[in-house]
């Protein structure tokens, strides 16, 4: 491997980001080649100067200031209301939930309406001379003429005229 | 964070518990201002309640927390730049000598010098690097950019760093040499 090539993986040799085959090709090249082996070197005494920085320390109390504000506002803000369980449960449902949700829902009604289209469709008006029949008819379809006609013509049958 | 959604407090004074010293510490090194630092760790900590009912478990919590503190830590930056600031406290070395604490200071000054001067990404990586210690895959969730880019920022700031350090550290290394020998 050339050093020019091992140069550019220094930085991913040195951080463990390296494939293990090519951490192995970087570490058999570093073993032979001094100049790119003071470049790692180089790299290490940067780490080495940040590892011997003090670490910063939270303040004492930073906690506690932190949750007295979050209860402040907690305090100050309206609790939405749910009026419907369903209703929370869907506004916290992601885009791609709330579509599968709303699919599922649009697909069984079709399914239902394909499979149930039958029992929405009208009857037809009674034909025939059994007057139950006639009556029924009556009621179930729609029948002809004004609806004085029919008024009078269902009157007109209940007397046995 | 579940808990959280539902309005429960004690559990986001958990989250604020096991994740402050991440986010204050990383306010802290890039802001060098710990008053600053404990502004914009409070502020990442509310948003994170305020978004509670949006927030989606995409990826680490931490990720998410410490792409809150970047954010602020940057829009703070571009408002003023920061001014340096020696009010970190330094942390002795046990049984350190005073003049051993003394060459312990002046390099920590030097290397925040150093960190203060380089560009706000290349400082954001390497504090995500070296102090969260987060893969590259996680600081490139953390500021938003490819794990390549993150790379190249590390390359590059380390490479400042180590001009930036050079000169200083010859001249530390003659000093603390001359402090070996004359403590022998």
């Amino acid at each position: 491997m050339r050093c020019a090539a091992v140069r550019k993986q220094l930085n991913r040799y040195l951080d463990a980001e390296l494939a293990p085959g090519a951490r192995e090709e970087v570490e058999r090249h570093l073993s032979d080649c001094p100049a790119c082996l003071a470049a790692l070197a180089e790299l290490q005494g940067v780490g080495g100067l940040w590892t011997a920085l003090e670490t910063p320390v939270v303040p004492e109390g930073f906690a506690d200031r932190v949750m007295r504000e979050a209860r402040k506002r907690t305090a100050s803000k309206p609790r939405q209301a749910w009026h419907w369980p369903w209703l929370r449960w869907w506004w916290e449902q992601s885009l791609a939930m709330r579509a599968a949700a709303a699919s599922v829902v649009v697909v069984g009604l079709a399914v239902g309406m394909v499979m149930g289209g039958g029992l929405f469709r009208a009857q037809p008006p009674a034909t025939g001379s059994d007057p139950i029949i006639q009556n029924l008819g009556f009621v179930g379809g729609i029948p002809g003429g004004s609806v004085e006609q029919t008024y009078l013509a269902a009157v007109t049958k209940a007397r046995g005229e | 964070m579940r808990a959280v959604q539902q309005g429960d407090l004690s559990a986001f004074e958990q989250i604020v518990l096991r994740h402050q010293t991440a986010a204050w510490s990383a306010a802290c090194r890039f802001l060098n201002d710990p008053a600053e630092a404990e502004d914009v760790a409070q502020d990442a900590f509310l948003r994170v309640l305020d978004a509670a009912s949006r927030y989606r478990p995409t990826a680490k919590f931490q990720t998410y927390l410490l792409q809150i503190v970047t954010r602020l830590c940057l829009d703070r930056v571009r408002k003023k730049r920061p001014i340096y600031t020696d009010t970190l406290p330094d942390t002795p070395a046990s049984g350190a000598s005073p003049a051993g604490r003394l060459l312990d200071r002046e390099r920590n000054q030097l290397v925040r010098q150093a960190l203060d001067k380089l560009p706000a990404q290349q400082r954001l990586a390497l504090i995500l690097r070296y102090d969260e210690e987060l893969s590259y895959q996680d600081i490139a969730a953390v500021l938003q950019v490819t794990p390549k880019a993150v790379e190249r920022l590390l390359a590059r700031g380390r490479a400042a760093l180590a001009v930036l350090l050079s000169d200083q550290r010859k001249e530390l290394f003659n000093r603390e040499g001359v402090f070996r020998r004359s403590s022998v």
